[in-house]
C-alpha cells in the first residue's frame, strides 16, 4: 500500500511539473518572403516634389529604384528624363531629404543607405525646366 | 500496523502535491513583476507654424519630429478665404506619416481659436498634424496651424 501511495504522489508531481511547459515557445516557421517592397507612383510636375512615408522596422538598408518615367496619359511612352530621387525623414509639408541623386529610370537601385528603425520618406522631384509632367514609379525596398 | 488513507484524503494529498509542483513555475509568478514608473511628459520646446490650404473635401498635413517624450499641442489659429467663414469647423488630427497621407490616431473638429484644440503626450518619433475638410467647405480654405512639441 505504501508503494502504491508513493506511485500516486510521483504521478501527481509529474503532472504538476509538466504544467510548467505552458511557457514554451514555438519557433516561427521560416518564410521565403524578402524585405518589404513598396511602390510609390504618381505624376510629377516641373519644379515640384512628391513624397511617400514608410516605416522601417529594424536596422537595415533602404534602396530606391526609379523604375519608370513615362509621359502621362494613355501612351505610357518611356521618356529619357532625369528626375531627382531622395530619402530622409518626413518634415513639414514634404520630405526632409538627407540623401538624393539625379537619375534616369533603370532596373538597378540608384540610391541606398543604412538606417535604424523609424519612419522615413522617399521623394521624387523634377527640375523646373523639365519638359512637362511625368508619370513615375519608385520602388522602395526596406527592412 | 499499516495506516491507510481514505479516498477523499488521498485526493486532497494529490491535489496539494500538484499545486505545490505547479507553484514552482516561476515565470508567471506575479510576485516577481516590476512596476515601470510612468514618465512625466516634458513641455513643448519648439513651435512650428504651418500655413497651407485645405481644398474642398481634401486635407493637408505637416510632419515633425519629437525628440523626447512630451506634450504636443495643436492649435488651428486662423481660417480664411473667399466664401470661407473664419468660424468654420475643420477636422484636426495627429498621427504618423504613412504613404502619401497622415494616418491620424487622435482627431477632433474645431474652429480657429487661440488655445490648443488637440493635445496629447507622445513618445520620440516622427508625427504629423493634419487639417481636413469635414464637409463644411464650399471653397478652398487658407489656414494657419501651430504645432508645439518637444
Amino acid at each position: 500500500m505504501r508503494r502504491a501511495r508513493f506511485a500516486v504522489a510521483a504521478a501527481a508531481l509529474s503532472v504538476g511539473l509538466s504544467a510548467c511547459g505552458s511557457d514554451s515557445t514555438t519557433s516561427p516557421s521560416s518564410t521565403a518572403s524578402g524585405p518589404p517592397t513598396e511602390y510609390f507612383s504618381g505624376t510629377i510636375w516641373p519644379g515640384n516634389e512628391a513624397s511617400y512615408a514608410f516605416t522601417v522596422n529594424q536596422y537595415g538598408v533602404i534602396t530606391e529604384t526609379l523604375g519608370s518615367v513615362t509621359l502621362p496619359g494613355g501612351s505610357r511612352a518611356a521618356v529619357d528624363a532625369t528626375l531627382t530621387i531622395g530619402f530622409g525623414i518626413p518634415s513639414g509639408p514634404g520630405c526632409g531629404r538627407s540623401q538624393s541623386i539625379d537619375t534616369k529610370s533603370g532596373l538597378m537601385p540608384q540610391l541606398g543607405a543604412s538606417v535604424a528603425a523609424g519612419i522615413y520618406c522617399a521623394d521624387v522631384s523634377a527640375p523646373p525646366n523639365a519638359p512637362g509632367p511625368f508619370d513615375f514609379v519608385l520602388r522602395i525596398v526596406h527592412p | 500496523m499499516q495506516q491507510t488513507l481514505r479516498p477523499s484524503r488521498r485526493a486532497a494529498v494529490v491535489l496539494m502535491l500538484v499545486t505545490i509542483a505547479a507553484g514552482g513555475c516561476s515565470k508567471n509568478n506575479p510576485s516577481t513583476s516590476t512596476t515601470t514608473p510612468t514618465p512625466t511628459p516634458v513641455a513643448p520646446t519648439t513651435t512650428n507654424e504651418f500655413d497651407s490650404t485645405v481644398p474642398v473635401g481634401g486635407s493637408a498635413f505637416y510632419s515633425f519630429s519629437i525628440t523626447q517624450y512630451g506634450t504636443v499641442n495643436i492649435t488651428l489659429t486662423s481660417v480664411s478665404g473667399t466664401d470661407v467663414p473664419p468660424t468654420v469647423m475643420l477636422g484636426l488630427g495627429l498621427g504618423q506619416p504613412s504613404g502619401t497621407t497622415c494616418s491620424t490616431t487622435s482627431t477632433t473638429n474645431a474652429a480657429a481659436g487661440a488655445t490648443a484644440q488637440l493635445t496629447g503626450s507622445y513618445d520620440v518619433g516622427v508625427y504629423c498634424a493634419k487639417v481636413s475638410d469635414i464637409g463644411n467647405l464650399f471653397a478652398p480654405a487658407n489656414f494657419t496651424m501651430s504645432i508645439a512639441h518637444p
